[in-house]
């Protein structure tokens, strides 16, 4: 008989596990979400829809459409490699810290700080913009109607209306709140991918305007912006109903099918056929694009802003509950809906930020532009940051479990020298723009902020950088042992590594 | 083998590793156990994990058999006997003459699969290790540790009784690869038997008893089919403890 049936047949007479392994996430709702789900969530992040209103616009405004095309192509190619650098772990580790666990059972809890810092900068930075830039949108969309209102009181109005909209979809269930974003984000991209090819091509935009910088750090900057968010994936691992490998198809593909848009953009730029689109964004209907197109493009761009705000809310209330299981923050952080199963304090934290700084925004930017330049400034620098340590992650995870490949050896430096590349492009034209600022920003999100967490003295309740550990129900009966971490925690473990079974009969063992 | 079955191998392959191992067995260790490329295996690693067959162990670095494992309990245990089965049968159907399946132990012939149509005391006889049957003197002829040299009993007229013609009718049966019983055993009853192999001895051999003057052992065609049918058994030992093997695949 083989090692497989008589491990098999003893399965069927093996007592259960007297002190049995239960997942740290035990309360979300785990195993739920279907791969669709999954996808949502990314996608909603990326925002392509909005990606690909705003990629043509930064191409003919840079006056250098096919050179900054084919700049943004290597940048492209950097984020796939990111993606694939990521998918090594994802398929490794399931984790509602997503990133932030990543980097923090690779290389230790000070670099997941960083992480969970600049995650945090990020999402909420992100979602604050997509809010402001929503109402923005819904703004330009009433002056198209001939609506006669105040701007300030629609776009305050906006900020909180979706913000609220966003806190219910997301605490309504991570099933709903997909489901309403695959919507929005489907619906948007149709409109833009028809209109695109179904536009005459030639009929040219209006004036232009100049963006400051130098040509590569445009692109990059732009590039790196418009397709994160494929990594928000990585925090629904625990409540996938297949996490490793749905999260991890998810985390490559994510990006290659940005990239493919992307790039069906730009050459739609290129032959004019995107004139349609970045006239109606820029100018409304004086540039000669009708009416319907103008108003259909903004709510377009603001249904995309909201799915990537709701999506940003969904991705870092998870992380910051991670940090509450860990007792790196207050544990109250760590509080799990009983009917609904979600995250719901840092939901509704994270949904407060958001709306705070998007009202911020909408009140004071016109007369402080430097705010939302700011704001972006910051929220790129964490982004890269994030991604570079990230890939750092993935390199040193994989050695320590002994599983690299050539393939993956090769990923990995890919990865990391693309994202060196962009984040130094990024980092010297920030540099340029806001050379305080930047310094400061580096500053808090590599050394205050963790040194402030750090020296808070907050005593760890887990291991650091809590996963979804497979539970005693996961193994089979017999298979595997319970031993205790370093926190008391009961874990799976094995046998003594290198020795064969002792228990094979002796007509196999000759 | 088709794509997918090469797949499906190599999962049950690393599956097999995984148990002969143990639990908290590293990826390296399963791969090279299993003599699969690490690349190959370890993306199918992953994939066992997140479909539960297997659960990683030890912080990530070992793995063990996950509960799902168990749904392969049928597959591994079911008994693949349709090939000796079908063989044995389908030979039966194309001939009125008794077709039975004997196996060979250290030092005696076992029959293992009787012609149900032909019961009887005189089959038996004509089954049995005496060095007038067919079935003996295939015995006798590739398991030359058996031959004793004692008293050579001659139940009929026509049956061997001295040792050299005995060893000269051995030496006749090895040349020939089957062995004849012209009413030697029972009088008016002839026997053919060729011989199945496995792991290049002979494990045992199939029979096929008749009345004299209705079967023909000399018979080419029957000849042909006997030898066929024991081709397609090569492999077959009916002293193997595992789970009936497809004999046939393995002898693709």
């Amino acid at each position: 008989m083989s090692a497989l049936a008589r491990a098999i047949q003893r399965s069927f007479a093996a007592d259960e596990h007297r002190d049995p392994v239960v997942s740290a996430h035990h309360r979300l709702n785990r195993r739920r979400l279907g791969p669709a789900a999954i996808y949502a969530q990314a996608l909603a992040t990326v925002a392509p829809a909005a990606a690909m209103v705003l990629f043509p616009v930064m191409l003919v405004r840079t006056g250098q459409a096919p050179t900054a095309l084919a700049l943004a192509v290597v940048a492209m190619l950097g984020m796939c490699c990111l993606g694939g650098a990521l998918a090594l772990l994802t398929a490794r580790i399931s984790a509602s810290g997503g990133i932030y666990s990543f980097a923090t059972m690779a290389l230790g809890p000070t670099p997941g700080l960083v992480v969970a810092g600049c995650l945090s900068v990020k999402y909420v930075g992100s979602a604050a913009l997509s809010v402001h830039h929503l109402a923005r949108s819904l703004d330009l969309v009433a002056d198209s109607l001939g609506l006669a209102v105040d701007p300030t009181a629609v776009m305050v109005g906006a900020v909180i209306g979706v913000t609220t909209l966003i806190m219910i979809t997301v605490r309504s269930g991570i099933r709903r709140a997909a489901a309403a974003l695959m919507l929005i984000e489907v619906a948007s991209l149709v409109f833009l991918v028809t209109t695109m090819a179904l536009a005459p091509d030639g009929v040219g935009t209006g004036p232009l305007t100049p963006p400051g910088g130098h040509l590569t750090y445009l692109v990059v900057t732009f590039v790196v912006f418009a397709m994160a968010g494929f990594e928000s994936a990585t925090f629904l691992g625990p409540e996938s109903r297949r996490g490793l490998a749905a999260v991890t198809r998810v985390t490559w593909t994510t990006p290659v099918l940005c990239t493919l848009l992307l790039v069906g953009a730009g050459v739609a730029t290129l032959d004019g056929r995107a004139d349609v689109i970045i006239n109606a964004y820029l100018h409304d209907t004086s540039a000669g694009a009708p009416a319907a197109v103008a108003i259909a493009v903004h709510l377009a761009l603001a249904m995309s802003m909201l799915g990537s705000a709701t999506a940003s809310v969904n991705a870092v209330s998870r992380a910051w509950y991670a940090l509450g299981l860990e007792g790196v923050i207050s544990a109250r952080w760590a509080a799990v809906h009983p009917r609904l199963r979600t995250p719901h304090r840092t939901v509704a934290v994270a949904a407060g930020l958001v709306t705070a700084t998007a009202a911020v925004l909408v009140v004071a930017a016109p007369s402080t532009p430097e705010l939302i330049t700011g704001l972006r400034g910051a929220v790129r620098i964490a982004l890269l940051i994030m991604y570079a340590v990230a890939v750092i992650a993935a390199a040193v995870l994989l050695r320590r479990l002994d599983e690299h490949t050539a393939g993956s050896v090769v990923l990995v430096v890919a990865a990391a020298v693309l994202s060196l590349g962009m984040m130094v492009a990024v980092l010297l034209g920030e540099f340029a723009q806001r050379p305080a600022a930047t310094v400061a920003v580096v500053l808090v999100l590599v050394v205050l902020g963790p040194a402030t967490v750090w020296f808070g003295g907050r005593r760890r309740r887990r291991s650091p950088g809590v996963y979804d550990r497979s539970e005693s129900r996961d193994a089979l009966p017999g298979s595997a042992g319970v031993g205790r971490d370093l926190h008391g925690e009961p874990v799976l473990t094995g046998q003594a590594r290198g020795t064969v079974a002792d228990d094979r009969d002796p007509v196999s063992r000759s | 083998m088709t794509g997918e079955s090469v797949s499906t191998h190599r999962v049950l392959e690393l599956l097999e590793a995984a148990a002969e191992l143990g639990a908290g067995a590293t990826g390296r260790q399963i791969a090279a156990h299993a003599r699969i490329p690490r690349a190959t295996a370890y993306r199918m690693l992953n994939q066992l994990v997140a479909d539960g067959y297997l659960v990683r162990v030890d912080d990530l670095t070992g793995f063990a058999l996950g509960r799902r494992a168990r749904e392969l309990a049928d597959r591994l245990e079911r008994p693949a006997t349709p090939p000796v089965v079908a063989v044995v049968e389908t030979l039966r159907s194309s001939m009125r003459q008794a077709v039975h399946l004997v196996g060979f132990d250290d030092c005696a012939a076992v029959v293992v699969d009787p012609d149900p149509d032909h019961p009887g005391p005189e089959e038996r006889a004509l089954l049995s290790s005496h060095h007038t049957s067919a079935v003996g003197l295939l015995l006798l002829a590739f398991r030359p540790e058996l031959l004793t040299g004692d008293h050579l009993p001659g139940l009929t007229a026509g049956a061997i009784t001295s040792w050299p013609r005995l060893l000269r009718q051995l030496g006749a049966v090895r040349a020939d690869g089957l062995a004849v019983d012209r009413g030697t055993t029972i009088a008016g009853r002839v026997a053919l038997a060729v011989p199945i192999r496995a792991r290049s001895r002979v494990t045992g051999c199939l029979c096929v008893t008749g009345i004299g003057g209705r079967l023909d052992p000399y018979d080419p065609g029957l000849r042909h089919r006997l030898t066929e049918s024991a081709q397609r058994l090569t492999g077959w030992d009916h002293r193997d403890t595992a789970p009936a093997h497809d004999v046939a695949a393995r002898t693709r």
